[in-house]
């Protein structure tokens, strides 16, 4: 056939115009609008349509596939300027033999290329096989259409005609829409839609399956979510308020009115409208309810206001605590400070002392004198960091650190916190507590400490801190550098009468009900019941033992039996039991080879006897009396020293290497350690070797070097207390430790009496006066 | 792909031509056929019958008023179209004339009486 015509052609994009299928398109590029302008001024709206192999927006000869529709335009509107919507009926497929014309439109030399008409049982059987998958697609596509749909295929008894219509609704890439415009037989043209078709299907099953599953999920919330509404109506009905509602309601209000800094405002409404949106079953709810409160409850901007008048605060100090005079200056000329500046950092103190001279109480009286809310937080066995510093909120059952429960408990921001036994952190595995501390304690960082709970800075530079602690060698350096320490020494006798007086026998009336004419008590018991019944720095046994007294008289006034006036040192047996410690009197003789020396104990004070013996025959040196390795080294120091100036001594030199010799400390189950009984063990030694006894009546102190220099030791006030009270009247000490002596009671000076040395062959002059005068006929030899 | 759909359905499947309406009237001893068919031209038209069935077929052709025109809207069908209608009697002997009126195009049948009775 020789049957060609020349037609407009429009280009299109992404989809193909089939034979028989009306199809809508829009024309929008000058050429096509030209060319359908074209085509419709034509007397019989013609057009030849043809897909675009690329996409491109002027297209040539090159850019188009070869076969094509004819098709005519059934309707036409024209929106806009430039763009018209048309309807064209597809009539007949046409190959493209020859573009005549590219301007002002296209036009295309065609031939129709009738579709194919073969027919056959195979064809008719495929046919079949695409009709079953079609409705089985509208089962799946569930929409108003589907009755025109299925009405649609049941009446189209041409094979191609199904073909086409087909192609046309499956949204088929353009490459496969032009295959089956080109399929040369109608077996090709159905084989092509056959697997297009399927894999239709294959699609929409799976995404029905996906939009069920979505469907259940969906269901299953939308229940609850009716349920819960109803419930809420219901309650609303009842006339009682959702529960959860007027929580979070509450919670609103309590935040509305709190006042926070703007941060954490900020983080407590994102708080708050997250558990709005939570069901009150849920964990995650009460985790963020409990987090709320606590924001809530801490005092970000609350503080009491410091009243800062010092001679009121001297005298809360003094009424609360007698002497410690050098901690309460410290805390008044803090207080001068804080009325020159308001805005001082606020210094961190440790008191470091024996158990029960007080620190606690201080802390509550410093608290007192500043008008501030005092707190206190033992550290004592805390071995986790996490204890202070929290846990992370994701952790079931996570708390705030001790920290941040403390300063809550305070509800000020800047309270008085005492931070008790310092000195008695753990730290294992799970970390240092003392590490945290450090930030803690830092004035420079303190400003936003985090706790791990919190997660939100806390401002915690305006605390007062104060931390205690019996032993300072245990507290971490970094540590120890930030506090400023100021040390509290065990109380003397006529203190601790002093205290009992005004302080203790008050609180004991006031317990138990009696009157000061009830319980009197005469200062010699007094004296007795302090040497006799108590042993200790502090003053915590003689609470209880004035407790006692008391309670016994309060029980013979309540069975109405009569009572002494006064309570007398004999009565006190019948009181309080036989008497319990003997004063560690004074050796009345010392045998060669033992001294007097004094010991420094966490409980005060004590005399410690230091005995030395010869071995014959032996070579060694024995150090006994569970002794540390301090000590032990002084020991080999102080004998080695002896050794080596023995002649000038006046000792034989031959003794040494003759013999060994063992130093034994008693009370051999007390651990002892410490350079401060080196001069003893030398005295000890000079008495061993020379065979002179040591003066009964003197005690020392002192750590020897291997030249004999003697060096400062601690812990004199309690060592020369502990000499007093077994009835020493000598103390030798090193001289730098003469400032100490400032700190005793004028009783002392006058009891006793204070040689300073610095070399120790001062001491054994002192000490021993049978080698003062050896010495003597030495040096005038 | 779902309005071209629509528009599918809307207007039926393998419906190449368009289709004129039209009006039936009984007329003595005949039938008169009324073809809403404006802008057509005569010799365009063709007309068969085959049993008890008329096949109008034929072509209108657009024609332009003005030279070199744009159009904003068409709406009219054009090119071919066709039109079967079923009457209740055989017209293979039927004496069958035409008419154009108005843009109407009118048929006229007339039966012969003996092949009627």
């Amino acid at each position: 056939m020789t049957d060609t015509q020349t037609l407009p052609l429009l280009p299109v994009r992404n989809t193909v115009v089939f034979p028989y299928v009306l199809t809508p398109l829009s024309v929008e590029r000058l050429i096509s609008v030209n060319s359908v302008q074209a085509a419709a001024a034509s007397e019989e709206k013609e057009i030849f349509i043809v897909s675009q192999k690329n996409n491109v927006d002027d297209p040539t000869a090159d850019d188009l596939y070869t076969i094509g529709t004819k098709a005519i335009i059934k309707k036409l509107v024209s929106p806009r300027p430039n763009t018209i919507s048309i309807a064209v009926q597809g009539i007949e497929r046409a190959v493209l033999i020859k573009v005549e014309q590219t301007e002002p439109f296209m036009t295309g030399r065609i031939r129709l290329f009738p579709v194919p008409q073969d027919t056959s049982t195979e064809i008719e059987a495929l046919r079949r096989a695409i009709l079953e998958q079609v409705s089985k697609a509208l089962s799946l596509i569930q929409s108003d259409a589907v009755l025109d749909f299925s009405q649609l295929f049941a009446n189209t008894g041409n094979a191609m005609q199904l073909v086409y219509t087909i192609g046309s609704i499956l949204n088929l890439p353009v490459e496969r829409e032009q295959a089956v415009l080109e399929a040369a037989t109608v077996l090709e043209a159905l084989t092509l839609i056959h697997s297009y078709v399927t894999h239709e299907i294959q699609v929409l099953e799976l995404s029905s399956q996906i939009s069920k599953k979505v469907q259940n999920e969906m269901s299953k919330e939308q229940r609850e979510y009716l349920l819960r509404q109803q419930m809420k109506a219901i309650q609303q009905e009842l006339g009682e308020k959702d529960p959860q509602e007027s929580e979070a309601q509450l919670l609103q209000e309590r935040l509305d009115k709190a006042q926070l800094p703007e941060e954490i405002r900020k983080e407590a409404d994102r708080e708050l409208s997250k558990l709005k949106k939570l069901p009150a079953m849920a964990p995650e709810y009460h985790v963020i309810r409990t987090y709320l409160e606590l924001i809530l409850e801490l005092p970000w901007l609350k503080g009491t206001e410091d009243e800062i008048n010092i001679e009121k605060a001297r005298k809360v100090l003094d009424e609360d605590h007698y002497d410690l005079k050098e901690i309460k200056e410290r805390i008044l000329e803090h207080l001068g400070v804080l009325k020159l500046n308001p805005q001082a950092k606020s210094p961190i103190l440790c008191f470091a002392g024996p158990p029960g001279v007080g620190k606690t109480s201080l802390g509550q009286s410093i608290a007192r004198s500043l008008g501030r809310t005092f707190e206190r937080l033992s550290l004592g066995g805390m071995h986790d960091e996490a204890e202070l510093r929290g846990h992370r909120r994701t952790y079931i059952g996570a708390m705030p650190g001790a920290i941040i429960r403390t300063i809550r408990r305070a509800g000020v921001n800047n309270p008085v916190l005492m931070l008790d036994e310092v000195d008695k952190l753990g730290h294992d595995f799970r970390g240092d507590p003392a590490a945290a501390l450090l930030e803690i304690l830092d004035p420079e960082q303190n400003r936003t400490f985090r706790d791990n709970y919190l997660d939100l800075p806390f401002d915690l530079s305006k605390v007062f801190f104060i931390t205690t602690a019996n032993i300072l060698d245990t507290i971490p350096q970094p540590l120890l550098d930030r506090m400023e320490i100021l040390r509290l020494s065990g109380y003397s006798e006529e203190e601790k009468m002093e205290i009992a007086k005004r302080y203790l026998i008050p609180k004991q009336l006031k317990e138990t009900g009696l009157t000061p004419e009830q319980l009197k008590i005469s200062d010699e018991a007094l004296r007795r019941l302090i040497s006799r019944y108590t042993r200790e720095a502090g003053v915590r046994e003689l609470e209880r033992m004035i407790g006692r007294l008391a309670r016994k008289t309060a029980l013979m006034i309540a069975e109405n039996k009569s009572q002494p006036t006064e309570i007398l040192p004999d009565m006190l047996i019948d009181y309080l039991g036989p008497e319990r410690f003997f004063l560690e009197q004074a050796r009345k003789e010392l045998p060669p080879g033992v001294s007097t020396g004094l010991a420094w104990t966490e409980a005060g004070g004590d005399v410690l006897y230091i005995e030395a013996t010869l071995l014959p025959e032996g070579r060694s040196m024995t150090l006994t009396g569970h002794l540390g390795d301090v000590m032990q080294e002084s020991a080999r120091a102080a004998h080695s020293y002896l050794w080596s100036n023995a002649e000038k001594l006046g000792i034989d030199p031959a003794l040494f290497q003759k013999s060994g010799v063992h130093i034994h400390v008693p009370a051999g189950a007390i651990k002892k350690d410490g350079p401060s009984a080196g001069i003893t063990i030398a005295t000890a030694l000079t008495s061993l070797y020379s065979g002179l006894p040591v003066d009964s009546k003197t005690g020392m102190t002192g750590e020897i070097t291997l030249t004999g220099l003697v060096l400062p030791i601690g812990g004199l006030k309690e060592k020369v207390l502990a000499a007093r009270r077994a009835g020493l009247v000598r103390v030798i000490l090193p001289k730098a430790n003469l400032k100490d002596l400032r700190d005793l009671p004028e009783e002392i000076h006058k009891e006793m009496e204070f040689i300073p040395v610095e070399h120790v062959t001062e001491v054994l002059a002192t000490a021993i006066s049978g080698l003062r005068e050896r010495m003597a006929a030495n040096t005038a030899a | 792909m779902r309005k071209r759909f629509l528009l599918c359905s809307a207007q039926g499947f393998g419906n190449l031509v368009w289709q004129p309406l039209a009006d039936i009237y009984r007329i003595g001893n005949g039938w008169l056929v009324k073809l809403d068919l404006a802008g057509i031209r005569l010799e365009d038209v063709e007309i068969k019958t085959k049993g008890n069935c008329l096949t109008i077929e034929g072509i209108r052709r657009d024609f332009q008023e003005e030279e070199s025109h744009n159009y904003y809207a068409m709406e009219i069908s054009y090119n071919r179209f066709r039109k079967s209608i079923e009457l209740p009697v055989q017209l293979e002997h039927a004496e069958i004339k035409l008419d154009y009126r108005d843009g109407m195009l009118l048929i006229r049948i007339e039966q012969e009486v003996n092949k009627n009775d």
